[in-house]
């Protein structure tokens, strides 16, 4: 079945896990991330972006 | 409120980042927020507690309630709440674990085709499916995730929790909320930043008349207030719900789709230049589905035919709406009648609405 493509606030998208950055680093496994988080005391910030 | 990357950037540093585009892993039972979303944040502690979601979209905008400001001031504001809650911590009973790609429906799925990622809508899909074949289906399970409106509730778009206009005669307006009033809990969710935690609050209350506690502030106080809430409150207009893919899992529907006209392809047509016009681009005509399809072909459709009218309604906002309208208010197997324009003709086709 077709689906409609939808277009999210580009800035948005682009700011988040796009950041060239030499701050932050992305995470792409949540499982050690939350480990890392435990060991540092940190929040964390899980972004779900659907690339279709 | 107009912020840049590098804020962002500095909001975003004290946290543990992590991109999610691939559900596979995710544990589905313990992390879950609107699946139906193409972009979603949680602020999260490690041990899963979750202090905020972020996300949500109105019916016309994907991005109509994000913005730069309003996520730049979460980033800050939730590192006092994960202060907080390292002080007292209070892990949440987690449920059995369940990694999307275990859903009984995307493993059926992996079998015949090799699943190369798991998107976010795939997780309602599968559920759903899984849900019917074990008959624990319920038609009211569609409307997840209320937007607030279903309140009267308008939020600002920046300071999310802060109410920006109340609809006469709303559940919010009974309530005695007023535009200004910030919300800070209500209902399952302690502490609200955001609309989504509206949102999350809202899809854990029950579709039955119920009655939800709201806390909130107003000049420099905080008050409590409740919200009663109607039988089949969280039913949405199938404008509303236009945007959902989720709606394609739904029955009755059509059996074909398309894209909408242009104003130029409409006046070739002779059609009014603000009518609602699509030109059949698909007619569904294979897999499961494809009785629906065949259905239309069998009622005389083509590809290429332009819908301009469906069940007596030509009003439709969008070709979104359009199949929402039919999956959300007709019954499957009613006689339906359709108009077309083929060239210059115009044709009246009828069916039985396909299930």
């Amino acid at each position: 079945m077709p689906r409609t493509r939808i277009v999210v606030l580009p800035f948005l998208l682009a700011a988040l896990p796009a950041q060239q950055s030499t701050e932050l680093t992305w995470h792409t496994d949540l499982g050690a991330a939350r480990k890392l988080a435990a060991e540092k005391k940190a929040p964390l910030l899980v972004v779900f972006r659907c690339e279709r | 409120m107009g912020r840049s990357n590098q804020e962002l950037s500095a909001a975003a540093a004290p946290y543990v980042c992590v991109r999610v585009v691939d559900l596979r892993a995710i544990d589905i039972h313990n992390l879950r927020f609107d699946f139906d979303l193409t972009f979603a944040a949680v602020l999260m502690h490690s041990d899963g507690t979750v202090y905020h979601r972020y996300g949500g979209r109105g019916p016309d905008s994907a991005g109509s309630h994000l913005s730069m400001g309003s996520l730049v001031k979460l980033l800050e504001e939730t590192l006092a709440d994960h202060a907080a809650y390292d002080r007292a911590p209070a892990p949440p009973r987690a449920a059995e674990p369940q990694a999307a790609i275990d859903l009984p429906a995307l493993q059926r799925r992996n079998a015949n085709e090799k699943i190369e990622c798991v998107h976010c809508h795939m997780v309602n899909d599968a559920e759903y499916e899984d849900a019917v074949l074990g008959k624990r289906w319920k038609k009211d399970d569609l409307y997840n995730h209320p937007d607030p409106a279903r309140l009267g509730l308008t939020l600002d778009t920046d300071r999310q929790n802060v109410v920006k206009a109340v609809a006469p005669g709303s559940a919010a307006a009974a309530a005695g909320l007023r535009a200004g009033d910030e919300i800070a809990a209500v209902g399952e969710q302690a502490c609200v930043r955001t609309q989504s935690d509206v949102t999350w609050a809202l899809h854990r209350a029950p579709f039955q008349a119920t009655k939800l506690d709201l806390r909130y502030r107003r000049d420099g106080s905080e008050q409590a207030t409740t919200l009663a809430l109607p039988a089949d409150w969280k039913r949405c207009p199938p404008e509303e719900y236009a945007w959902r893919p989720f709606k394609w899992n739904l029955s009755p529907s059509s059996g074909f789709g398309g894209s909408e006209l242009g104003r130029d392809a409409k006046k070739k047509l002779g059609l009014d230049e603000n009518a609602f016009a699509f030109k059949v681009d698909y007619i569904v005509d294979w897999g499961k589905e494809a009785h629906r399809g065949n259905a239309a072909k069998t009622a005389g459709l083509r590809h290429g035919d332009v819908v301009v009218s469906f069940a007596g309604k030509s009003d439709f906002r969008s070709v979104g709406h359009f199949h929402a309208w039919v999956s959300l208010t007709r019954t499957a197997g009613e006689d339906t009648e359709f108009v077309v324009m083929r060239g210059k003709e115009r044709l009246v086709l009828r069916y039985k609405l396909p299930e």
